[in-house]
């Protein structure tokens, strides 16, 4: 997908070390919609372990992870994770709360029983048109 | 040095004419007078010297000690300093008063020194960046929400997602105990000069300012989650320079 424009919201030109740092990125996307990702290094990963005194990185958002925080680098990377349709990046800037979440996990079941369904019919397992959003997994 | 080699010399004289005295042979005397000199030398040449472990002019008694630990110095033991710097006798459980061999710690390589010390200088700069270049940095803050009418609204929302809520709650904790690194740490917002923001792990973003009227206080001005930041830095930028 298209994106129109990118804006660091954080000012990029402050950045003391470009190998060690992390900021939050705005992208426009063609749809005109609007997805934030945190963009960041892999020292700077290894920082916020050492700031959390912890031997892994807290649970949270996914980081977009980038060799070095330079305003190039980061539109490249952007510009990558908004291929195919900007699955990745709509993955990376996602609000995933646990109901949204229990709710994918259930479509992904009713719409793998769907296919065994269809196939042991022998029918045709083109399921695009197929509304798979409606279901109650207790009735599978 | 000098001194010694002329009594040996004359030693090793006096034995030759002594021999060649007796036997009338050159030769032997020669040999005699040798072998004399040698077992006479071996005598005056002190045992530490023969094995080669320290020359001949360090005295026996050290000048210095390497264990200053009965002294009052910043390495001492009652030294009040609880650093984790390299090379510090006292640091090992092993080295206690009366103990004749001190336990020194494990070394540190120059190149880890040197990398804890950019670490830290690297603390010190960020914590400088944080609190402007006329704000004192203190341990604690007083914080109070001053969120205008329309950001209370978009926080009121996103405080309905209870993971949001709960890290903008401990983002709001740990403001007030000056840990701006905390999170994915706290960065100066693009496009102002006085805003900066605090980010969770997960969605939260806590939006703050130094007070003006008082040093000390840090105002709360905005509360986002990521779908929702650009919406609250757009009305931030408005309201704030």
């Amino acid at each position: 997908m298209k994106v129109e424009s990118i804006n660091f919201l954080s000012p990029i030109e402050d950045i003391d070390d470009i190998f060690d740092d992390n900021m939050d990125v705005s992208v426009n996307l063609e749809n005109g919609l609007n997805y934030v990702v945190i963009v960041g290094t892999p020292k700077n990963l290894l920082r916020l372990m050492e700031n959390e005194k912890s031997n892994f990185l807290s649970p949270g958002d996914p980081i977009v992870v980038v060799k070095k925080m330079t305003k190039e680098v980061v539109e490249e990377a952007i510009q990558a994770y908004a291929d195919d349709d900007a699955h990745y990046l709509k993955f990376y800037a996602a609000e995933l709360d646990i109901k949204t979440l229990n709710v994918l996990k259930d479509r992904y079941i009713a719409r793998d029983k769907f296919l065994d369904d269809l196939l042991e019919k022998g029918e045709s397992i083109n399921i695009e048109n197929y509304a798979l959003i409606d279901f109650n997994i207790h009735n599978l | 040095m000098k001194k010694f080699s002329l009594i040996g010399i004359l030693t090793f004289l006096i034995l030759f004419v002594h021999f060649y005295r007796t036997f009338r042979k050159f030769r032997p005397s020669i040999i005699a007078a040798a072998v004399g000199i040698t077992v006479y030398s071996s005598i005056l040449t002190p045992a530490s010297a023969r094995t080669g472990e320290v020359d001949g002019f360090t005295p026996k008694t050290p000048l210095h000690r390497n264990n200053p630990k009965s002294d009052r110095s910043v390495f001492g033991p009652k030294s009040n300093s609880d650093g984790s710097g390299p090379g510090k006798p006292g640091d090992e459980p092993d080295d206690q008063p009366g103990n004749e061999i001190p336990n020194y710690p494990k070394t540190e390589s120059v190149k880890k020194t040197e990398e804890r010390v950019d670490s830290i200088k690297e603390h010190l700069g960020r914590m400088n960046e944080l609190t402007d270049s006329d704000e004192e940095a203190y341990n604690e803050y007083k914080v109070y929400s001053k969120i205008s009418s329309t950001l209370s609204k978009v926080s009121y929302k996103i405080r309905k997602d209870e993971q949001t809520s709960k890290s903008l709650d401990k983002l709001t904790e740990e403001l007030k105990d000056g840990q701006f690194h905390s999170g994915r740490g706290a960065k100066k917002l693009a496009g102002t000069k006085t805003v900066y923001y605090m980010r969770a792990g997960n969605q939260g973003r806590l939006f703050f300012r130094y007070s003006e009227e008082e040093k000390g206080a840090i105002e709360i001005i905005g509360e986002s989650n990521k779908p929702k930041e650009q919406e609250v830095i757009d009305n931030l930028k408005q309201n704030y320079k």
